[in-house]
């Protein structure tokens, strides 16, 4: 569509964005308060934060948290990845349409289900619920999620790329590690950055999924919400917003970087 | 027929019985389900052949180059290279090299990375990779570009790095799915001698499958005519063109007329048949048809005279008819004339002077007139 | 098409994620299925670790019967909280809608230059918690909130609105976590439309609002459709948003089911609860599943 852009829309789309922002701008804002009291502004300070330095309970959660993110994205990516695969590759195996409902289904099943069945099946295997639990419950539904983002990439890849690298002499996994990987490596760290960021922000599963001496990042934020709210807990949002929305605008922009570099290199290429 | 297409007269091992055969596709049979690609196809390539295989679109024939290359397993038959049996060796270890339709140059690798590819698949030692790249370069004329990445180079330049990745291994056979399908006209053209000199040069055996018959007769040595999985015709450029085997050949290859009748009379040097609206012909190779039987006159539009008065020799074939449409082509002038039958005749004429006094022109009655062996008897 | 891998290799690759998913999501989903089925008393305080080994775990679950299904139908409590989850979702959807259309139209007409940061802008907040910015509403919604206390400055109200713990704030805390996947399906399929399908209508005598109406709005609908089912879904089974803004009279069963796991510990029926709200969502995902399936099929 390219028309004229018109009053009307140029006000839905900043009051559009005036709702989505407000909300976060001005809590950012108010983890600079002096006051104890959230609402009512008495000066700038950074007390907060050095306040959060010192709350042993909530670096324990944040580190908690960071090595729960890492680690189960960094394996929900593998087998993710791998679902992609069978989901774009093999189209007949006895179980295909099973393994494409149990790929869709995490997605769309709400949080407090997905949370109970996982504990009951520690429950059931006599799991001890902490750090191995919740770690388990954030690969299995990231693994989806992580999966559909490699699927669409893979659903889009020239596959006579690969009959390319098996015709000059690689075997098949050589050519997935040498040829297939490398194209659809993007698609492949957006995979982990979400599934990072799932696990990041997950409170219901973690719930469930976690015991004591695991509480995690959100888990803690939430208990402390419950109470009231407190101009500490804004600054470890704020220090969380600061995080996730550096990592996103850099995704974006080495992105962007790369597509004009070739934009440009295509021009120059065809003359 | 000997004397047709033997533009290469040194080069004919098809015409030797004893030659042997470099590839063999015996009794091949593909089916996709309850599709079926290829029908019990049997084909034999020679060394060094420069060998096209065209149709239309879904007529097998990638899929005959893709079993080739071991993409694809054939449901039925065997194919043989210099007399091994190639089923269940994966295409990984087959001697057989393809250039893809789409180049499929890897993205993420530079020029000389995608050439030095195979290269290193066979671990060959680094200071030798080097210099077969050198080499690859130098001959598709790209010294210089071995830092680019494939989305730095023009349609062209991707063709020939495709090109020399694919040669660079120095496979027995090189197959090439329509080569020069992305490439525009004139590039066409001239990439087409290229990969002839190439292919003279290297003295690879050469299986190149084309929807574009101007393609395949401008390079193959032969070209086998498939359609519905079958072959119609394994023949010269030449003798597809002047002697097509079929019906079907003699309308995809080229325009033609073709004159339906029964055949009157027949011995050993030609018959006489009577095409619809009572129109007598005498033609001069009697194939296979029988007297009395159905059978089909098909003649090239360049091989009909195209005049206003009758044509005095009395043993050439006429009929008048009138000036339906004339396109002028620069080189050439096309002539549709319509028989008083209702048919549609084409016919050319070769602009071989500037200027040309229209001795014809809309609606003027005119004669069409061809020797008896201007064209081809066919009864399939 | 021969498969990319050796068939030792790519069953390997089925296989690994295949047993995971087996494991981890569809046996615990038989493990609800059964102990919902199981008797109430035998339910197990899930802190305590003295209720011995899994096996005789298993043992105490073998009783089955309908009894936890038969109570949640017997307490209207159960009953309207389904209803309630439903009505708030379908009403925060709907809000969505309105809210989102607009900001979707106009980012489709904006300057092509601008789309693609307008379009970040929308992603953004979807990577940023949940928890965070539903959060970031109490203060904002409470008593003597940041809302009150501008709306009191400029002399709109007298006396502060309650609007935190009430059914609106928790429309506004769906409309807001929700509203990015409303507006990106609905923007996408505004952004592929051909403009001059609008100048076509109006060259033939279509005013601006009426085209908007005949053409535009109709060829938006596949992304109108599954803008609402991707809010509508996952609003029905919220927790955290009714938890921390709806205070304690709201009822909806996400909440329900929470407090019936941690504060009643009462596992079997938590366990039920469970089975029905997947049976409420079956039939509107199977829908949306539907017309994506065929939205693909039209699309090629």
């Amino acid at each position: 569509m390219n028309s004229v852009w018109s009053r009307f829309n140029i006000v839905s789309v900043v009051l559009g964005f005036a709702f989505l922002y407000t909300p976060i701008v001005l809590l950012v804002i108010y983890s600079f308060n002096e006051s104890k009291l959230v609402t009512v502004w008495a000066g700038f300070s950074t007390k907060w934060y050095v306040e959060m330095l010192n709350n042993r309970g909530l670096l324990d959660a944040a580190w908690v948290t960071a090595q729960v993110a890492f680690l189960s994205a960094t394996v929900a990516t593998v087998l993710g990845t791998m679902a992609a695969v069978v989901l774009t590759r093999h189209m007949r195996f006895r179980g295909r349409v099973l393994f494409t409902g149990m790929i869709y289904a995490p997605l769309v099943m709400p949080d407090v289900i997905t949370g109970l069945s996982l504990l009951l099946l520690f429950v059931a295997m006599g799991l001890g619920r902490g750090f191995l639990t919740v770690t388990l419950a954030h690969i299995t539904f990231s693994m989806c999620f992580v999966a559909v983002v490699v699927q669409s990439r893979l659903l889009t890849f020239d596959r006579s790329l690969e009959e390319a690298a098996m015709d000059l002499g690689a075997p098949p996994l050589r050519t997935f590690l040498q040829i297939t990987l490398p194209v659809i490596l993007p698609a492949v760290v957006s995979g982990w950055m979400l599934a990072f960021t799932l696990s990041l922000d997950d409170l219901v599963i973690a719930s469930f999924a976690s015991g004591p001496g695991a509480t995690t990042l959100p888990m803690k934020i939430y208990s402390q919400v419950r109470l009231g709210v407190t101009p500490e807990i804004n600054a470890v949002c704020t220090i969380l917003i600061a995080i996730v929305t550096l990592g996103v605008i850099a995704a974006s922009l080495v992105n962007k970087r790369r597509e004009v570099q070739r934009l440009r290199d295509e021009q120059s290429a065809a003359r | 027929m000997g004397s047709l297409g033997s533009i290469r007269r040194t080069f004919s091992p098809w015409t030797d019985p004893d030659a042997p055969a470099h590839i063999r596709f015996e009794n091949i049979t593909k089916n996709f389900g309850d599709f079926t690609a290829v029908n019990n196809l049997s084909l034999t390539i020679y060394e060094r052949e420069f060998f096209a295989l065209l149709g239309a679109s879904g007529c097998g024939k990638s899929t005959l180059l893709r079993m080739l290359a071991g993409f694809e397993d054939p449901t039925a038959g065997r194919i043989l290279l210099d007399g091994q049996d190639l089923a269940g060796i994966p295409p990984y270890r087959r001697p057989v090299n393809m250039m893809f339709q789409s180049y499929a140059l890897f993205p993420h690798m530079t020029v000389a990375q995608n050439i030095a590819f195979g290269l290193r698949q066979d671990r060959m030692p680094k200071a030798e990779i080097e210099k077969r790249v050198g080499e690859m370069l130098r001959l598709v004329k790209l010294e210089g570009y071995e830092k680019r990445k494939p989305h730095q180079l023009s349609g062209g330049q991707r063709q020939r790095v495709a090109l020399a990745r694919s040669v660079a291994k120095r496979p027995k056979v090189l197959l090439l799915d329509e080569p020069l399908g992305a490439l525009d006209k004139k590039l066409r053209e001239e990439t087409q001698f290229e990969l002839m000199d190439l292919q003279q040069d290297l003295g690879l055996t050469f299986v190149v499958v084309t929807h574009d018959q101007e393609e395949a007769m401008t390079m193959a040595d032969r070209i086998a005519v498939m359609n519905h999985g079958e072959i119609c015709q394994v023949a010269t450029p030449a003798e597809v063109y002047e002697a097509p085997a079929s019906r079907f050949v003699a309308d995809f290859i080229g325009n033609v007329n073709i004159f339906d009748g029964i055949v009157t009379d027949r011995d050993d040097t030609g018959i006489m048949m009577v095409a619809d609206g009572g129109f007598e012909i005498q033609a001069s190779n009697p194939g296979k048809t029988e007297k009395g039987h159905q059978a089909s006159f098909a003649i090239r539009p360049e091989k009909i005279r195209i005049s206003a008065e009758a044509p005095r020799s009395p043993d050439v074939n006429h009929i008048s008819g009138e000036v339906w449409d004339i396109a002028y082509l620069g080189d050439m002038t096309v002539f549709h004339v319509r028989l008083d039958s209702g048919k549609i005749i084409r016919a050319t004429t070769i602009n071989d002077a500037r200027t040309t006094e229209a001795a014809l022109t809309w609606e003027d009655r005119a004669w069409i007139s061809f020797s008896p062996d201007a064209g081809v008897v066919l009864t399939a | 098409m021969r498969r990319l891998l050796s068939p030792i290799a790519s069953r390997f690759v089925i296989i690994i994620p295949y047993a995971w998913l087996f494991v981890f999501f569809l046996v615990p989903f038989f493990i609800v299925l059964k102990i919902s089925f199981s008797q109430t008393a035998i339910s197990m305080p899930p802190y305590v670790p003295t209720f011995g080994s899994p096996g005789q775990w298993w043992n105490n679950i073998r009783q089955l019967g309908f009894d936890n299904y038969l109570w949640i139908a017997g307490d209207s409590l159960y009953v309207k909280a389904y209803l309630s989850s439903v009505v708030i979702a379908f009403i925060s959807t709907v809000l969505a809608l309105l809210i989102g259309y607009p900001v979707a139209y106009g980012m489709a007409r904006a300057p092509a230059t601008l789309r693609p940061t307008l379009l970040m802008l929308v992603i953004l907040p979807f990577w940023t918690s949940f928890l965070i910015r539903v959060y970031a509403w109490i203060g904002i919604l409470k008593p003597e909130g940041l809302l009150n206390q501008f709306l009191l400055a400029v002399g709109l109200i007298d006396e502060p609105l309650i609007i935190l713990n009430t059914h609106a704030a928790i429309f506004i805390g769906i409309v807001y976590s929700y509203l990015p996947f409303m507006v990106l399906p609905v923007y996408s399929t505004l952004e592929k439309m051909d403009h001059s399908l609008i100048e076509a209508a109006q060259d033939l005598g279509c005013r601006p609002v009426s085209a908007f109406w005949k053409i535009t709005f109709p060829l938006s609908l596949p992304g109108v459709v599954a803008g609402c089912f991707l809010v509508f879904i996952p609003a029905v089974g919220e927790f955290v948003i009714p938890d921390l803004l709806g205070g304690s009279q709201t009822l909806m069963i996400g909440k329900t089911l929470w407090s019936e796991f941690f504060n009643n510990r009462d596992w079997p029926v938590a366990s039920a609860v469970a089975i029905i709200l997947l049976l409420v969502l079956v039939i509107p995902i199977m829908i949306f599943q539907n017309a994506q399936t065929k939205a693909q099929e039209a699309g090629r």
